[in-house]
């Protein structure tokens, strides 16, 4: 009797936290001896990432003077002296195209195809029209992981458009986008809300724990099975909505299966601390909280990536045609209005260089985290993207591009590389960086890209 | 007539060919079209059997709507306070997704994110929870009269909580399948409570919840699908309330009453005198006007006068569907206005008080309705300066449904600076549009725009910028020959007049009604439609509510377009 009292207790104490999801770490994934795989002699886990800016930059203030491995900081990039060995500058490809400036440069670059009713200006409708390539990734490396792909948002201050191809980087298909976490509190509670680190002899009541997850599978294997008789009366767009809907429930399902317990993979998979209510930045003035929330972000990012709770992430520092506002630089305006006025080109580096420092902070945090005796970044590659390289005329041309990381080995960081084709009539895409980025974690993607602008090599100068 | 108005597949991607088609279309403007309105030809095209009282007589095609509609995030919350009561503790409200402009657009094309899903389950089990987990409470919300719920009380009360919340009985297998999981979650528990309160959690995460779906029954004579008498009521109660069918509509779908058009006139006009139906109204006009961008924009104003900015949108648009004898036109022409002490003053308005009241613009300023508020004049705007640019889009997309074509990558989009002969920001357009590669579209774009350029970008009244005279005439048609105008009032005189006017809000009210896809219809048929829609309105003079009871009674509402023919 009072055993079964107390089962109830833990169950309903569950249960009314609305989460129950115990997010697990890979399981029985202890490293060797030697910290560098783990102990059944897999690899460790590569990632890949995405870390996204707005409204191009000033190519003059940007663009470093010489090539190779001793390379100068140039104005807008010295804020990343101190992590200059941990990245590359990679200048003079083409990022996407079509018509709409800052949703065709993000969206098509992401999706390898114009976006949808392109040229017209009723930006609500304005979406992909197909998945990006950070999912395409994420389905070869990212599979088994809790999270397939994680979409984390800093600055607020959205863009003067709308429209799903506008806002997100990551998109599914057309009208299916990945929106980004904005409060790092959520962030916390999605990631972390049931993730204990194992102590020994502790722990809630395995058996309420084992039958909280009979209950809820219950729930969720009912739900499914409702949903069956749904399926043939629906057309074909609408079915695949519907179908969309349940493989999230499924992925929810495959997420809580485990039934071993939690297994910690390093030292740096450990429960962060807890952001005590709602933590975002405010899209009135990034400087008010923007800083300690980028922070925070980069460090729930980097413990996810530790613990292996996912492998393919999009960070959007800023939104595509972001109006960033700083008061530390008087911008109290917006970024983007700026972008446009040629005579505000010092002022629009000075964002630049701002946003960079920001950047620094990012790249910190993760190659602070030890992994197999080295940094994390060592075993990732994360891409510094723009929607446009000069807000003045919208170009892809000559697109700012970074790489971060070193992709387990396989890719070059402290170097500036730059296409010699920037100026023929058929340049170098921005997706020849990709493929050898995705390449170096272990995605094998094939092409990116179709007809004159498809795709299928790397960029040798970058690999190891 | 306005052949490229709708036509947005005719949309060139050059500036050029949209503009030789809006050029020949725009003179169209004093021809008054009669063929769609008032006919009393159509009385036996009663496919739904649910036309016949309605002033909107003609047959019209059936519209493309979703199958598949995702109550919104407004909706969602709505419907589960109707469920577990008004006093339920919910998350912080999502924002709408924006797709056509619309939250009822993007609820019928939109998918699900896993993190929506997931967001779904865990309010489901927590919601669950409290309502089941409280022992004080839990008795009378099931309706049980043991203190233990038995197998005859969970079924009654999944019946009952399950038809509230799938708006429509459940079928017997339906039913069966949440008894069976009370039951394996009891014994999993030890505990017939939780089996309860399990079951609940999952009739909140069905997606026979979260979502609306209108098949209708394909109907050969008509060769369009018809709703059943629950969809219906959905319908009618999502539309008009923005929540679930309450009970009484419900019933009045199982009695038969909503398939015929005095039926769903009855029940729509009870629930237009709601005040759910006055907040679903303003949320329908704060998107179709966009006034959330408001909040997006740098608007050197603060907080709290760009909320009243809002609110007297809001609260105008309010007064001319609801009050008595009001057409919607007054909200673009009338010379008065809702105001609070914050707006008089930006206004240059004597009289004090507190609240809003309604007082008439300054005279001199030539204010006029929604374009003569500072909301309109403000959201179109940059920090810095006027865009008559952007106001004139708005004109052309919002109040008219044309289409503006967007700048082409590597363009420059800068204007030249100011300097002693070009002092202001139309003269700064001027010097813009010699470039033909610009012309073309700012031509289209500009004009309707330099009507309000007497009015800054916080809709402060000015006469002068940079200390030259400011113009504030035009032509509406961008061939600049034909409708003239000179300020504000001319400028929304024309416009009220413009065929396209009155179909763009019926488009809208279409949109916000059956979450109408034109992307999925025939060019043609969705013309046609949408026409023939604005017609009924213009033949309603504009008033809201018999617009609507005409609507909520014709085919366009009861009937959509079959899966085949898509």
């Amino acid at each position: 009797m009072s055993r079964s009292l107390s089962r109830r207790r833990v169950l309903r104490g569950v249960m009314a936290g609305g989460a129950v999801s115990i997010a697990l770490p890979r399981l029985g994934a202890m490293l060797n001896l030697n910290g560098d795989g783990y102990a059944h002699g897999a690899a460790l886990p590569r990632r890949f990432g995405l870390w996204t800016t707005a409204n191009g930059v000033i190519p003059d203030k940007w663009l470093p003077k010489d090539t190779g491995p001793n390379w100068t900081l140039s104005p807008a990039l010295t804020p990343l002296g101190p992590v200059k060995d941990w990245f590359s500058v990679v200048s003079g490809l083409t990022g996407g195209f079509g018509f709409r400036p800052h949703a065709a440069g993000n969206t098509s670059f992401m999706t390898g195809q114009t976006i949808t009713a392109d040229g017209a200006s009723n930006d609500d409708a304005k979406t992909a029209r197909g998945p990006s390539f950070d999912q395409t990734i994420a389905n070869l490396i990212g599979k088994g992981t809790a999270f397939r792909t994680l979409e984390i948002g800093v600055d607020q201050a959205f863009p003067p458009e709308r429209g799903t191809a506008f806002h997100w980087w990551s998109h599914n298909g057309p009208d299916s986008p990945n929106p980004c976490i904005y409060d790092a509190k959520v962030l916390f509670d999605r990631l972390f809300a049931n993730f204990k680190p194992p102590v020994p002899g502790g722990g809630i009541d395995a058996n309420a724990a084992l039958v909280a997850r009979k209950l809820r599978k219950s729930v969720l294997d009912a739900v499914l099975e409702d949903a069956g008789d749904l399926r043939k009366t629906l057309a074909a767009e609408d079915r695949l909505r519907l179908e969309s809907h349940l493989q999230s429930i499924r992925d929810i399902e495959a997420r809580f299966a485990g039934d071993g317990e939690p297994v910690v993979i390093s030292e740096s998979c450990k429960l962060p601390k807890a952001p005590e209510s709602k933590f975002d930045s405010p899209a009135s003035d990034y400087e008010i909280r923007g800083p300690a929330v980028n922070k925070t972000m980069a460090q729930l990012l980097g413990i996810a990536l530790a613990c292996d709770l996912t492998r393919v992430f999009t960070f959007q520092f800023t939104q595509p045609g972001s109006r960033f506002r700083s008061s530390k630089l008087g911008v109290t305006d917006e970024f983007h209005i700026r972008t446009h006025n040629p005579a505000q080109a010092e002022s629009v580096n000075n964002i630049v260089t701002r946003i960079n420092e920001e950047l620094r902070v990012f790249i910190e945090v993760l190659r602070d985290i030890p992994e197999a005796g080295g940094s994390l970044l060592q075993n990732a590659a994360i891409m510094v993207v723009n929607d446009c390289s000069y807000g003045v005329d919208h170009s892809q041309k000559d697109m700012p591009y970074l790489m971060i990381g070193r992709g387990g080995g396989k890719l070059r960081t402290g170097i500036h590389h730059r296409s010699p084709m920037v100026n023929a009539i058929s340049p170098e895409r921005g997706w020849k960086l990709v493929l050898s980025m995705a390449r170096a974690v272990g995605a094998d993607v094939p092409s990116i890209g179709s007809g004159a602008s498809m795709t299928t090599d790397g960029l040798s100068a970058i690999e190891m | 007539m306005f052949v490229q108005l709708f036509g947005k597949r005719a949309l060139g991607a050059v500036c050029m060919s949209t503009l030789l088609g809006l050029a020949g279309g725009g003179a169209c403007t004093g021809g008054q079209d009669t063929n769609g309105a008032g006919g009393d030809d159509a009385a036996d095209n009663d496919a739904a059997g649910a036309s016949g009282a309605s002033g909107l007589s003609k047959v019209l095609p059936a519209p493309a709507t979703p199958g598949l509609w995702r109550l919104t995030p407004r909706q969602y919350h709505n419907a589960l306070r109707s469920l577990l009561g008004s006093d339920v503790a919910l998350p912080e409200l999502k924002k709408e997704q924006s797709a056509g402009g619309l939250a009822a657009i993007a609820a019928g094309t939109t998918t699900a994110t896993g993190q929506d899903v997931e967001g779904y389950e865990a309010l489901a089990s927590g919601l669950a929870s409290k309502v089941l987990g409280n022992a004080s409470t839990r008795q009378a919300f099931a309706g049980c009269k043991t203190s233990e719920p038995d197998e005859a009380c969970s079924k009654a009360f999944l019946g009952t909580f399950g038809k509230r919340a799938f708006r429509r009985p459940l079928s017997a297998p339906e039913l069966e399948r949440f008894v069976k999981l009370a039951n394996t979650a009891r014994e999993l528990s030890g505990d017939a409570w939780m089996g309860l309160q399990t079951a609940v959690a999952a009739i909140l995460q069905s997606p026979k919840f979260l979502y609306r779906f209108e098949q209708g029954t394909p109907d050969a004579k008509s060769g369009r699908n018809v709703l059943d008498a629950f969809e219906r009521a959905s319908r009618l109660a999502f539309f008009i309330t923005d929540t679930l069918p309450d009970d009484e509509l419900l019933a009045a779908a199982e009695k038969g009453d909503l398939m015929n058009a005095a039926g769903l006139q009855q029940q729509a006009k009870r629930l237009w005198n709601q005040n759910d139906a006055r907040k679903m109204w303003r949320s329908f006009i704060e998107e179709n006007y966009r006034l959330d961008d408001l909040d997006r924009g740098a608007a050197p104003a603060s907080a709290a006068l760009l909320t009243s900015m809002k609110e007297e949108v809001l609260r105008s648009a309010e007064s001319v569907a609801f009050d008595a004898n009001t057409s919607f036109l007054d909200f673009f022409t009338r010379r008065q206005t809702f105001v609070d002490p914050a707006l008089r003053s930006h206004y240059g308005l004597p009289g004090v008080g507190s609240g809003f009241a309604l007082a008439s613009f300054p005279d001199e300023q030539q204010r006029v309705g929604f374009f003569g508020t500072a909301a309109f004049l403000t959201m179109t705007s940059t920090a810095l300066h006027t865009s008559p640019t952007a106001r004139g889009k708005f004109v052309r997309e919002r109040i008219l449904c044309e289409e503006v074509p967007a700048p082409m990558a590597g363009v420059n989009t800068s204007l030249p600076p100011t300097s002693p002969t070009v002092r202001t920001t139309r003269e700064r357009l001027e010097l813009h549009r010699q470039n033909p590669e610009c012309a073309a579209c700012h031509d289209f774009m500009d004009p309707p725009g330099f009507a309000f350029e007497r009015f800054d970008q916080v809709g402060k009244y000015r006469t002068t910028e940079n200390g030259a005279d400011i113009r504030t005439d035009g032509h509406l048609d961008p061939a600049g020959k034909e409708d003239a105008f000179d300020g504000p009032q001319q400028l929304a005189e024309l416009l009220i007049n413009q065929t396209g006017t009155a179909a763009c809000l019926a488009r809208g009210l279409l949109r916000q009604s059956t979450g109408y896809l034109h992307a999925r219809m025939d060019e043609d048929k969705d013309m046609a439609l949408v026409d023939g829609l604005g017609a009924a309105l213009k033949d309603r003079n504009f008033a809201i509510e018999s617009f609507l009871m005409d609507l909520v009674a014709s085919d366009v509402f009861v009937t959509r377009q079959s899966e085949e023919t898509l």
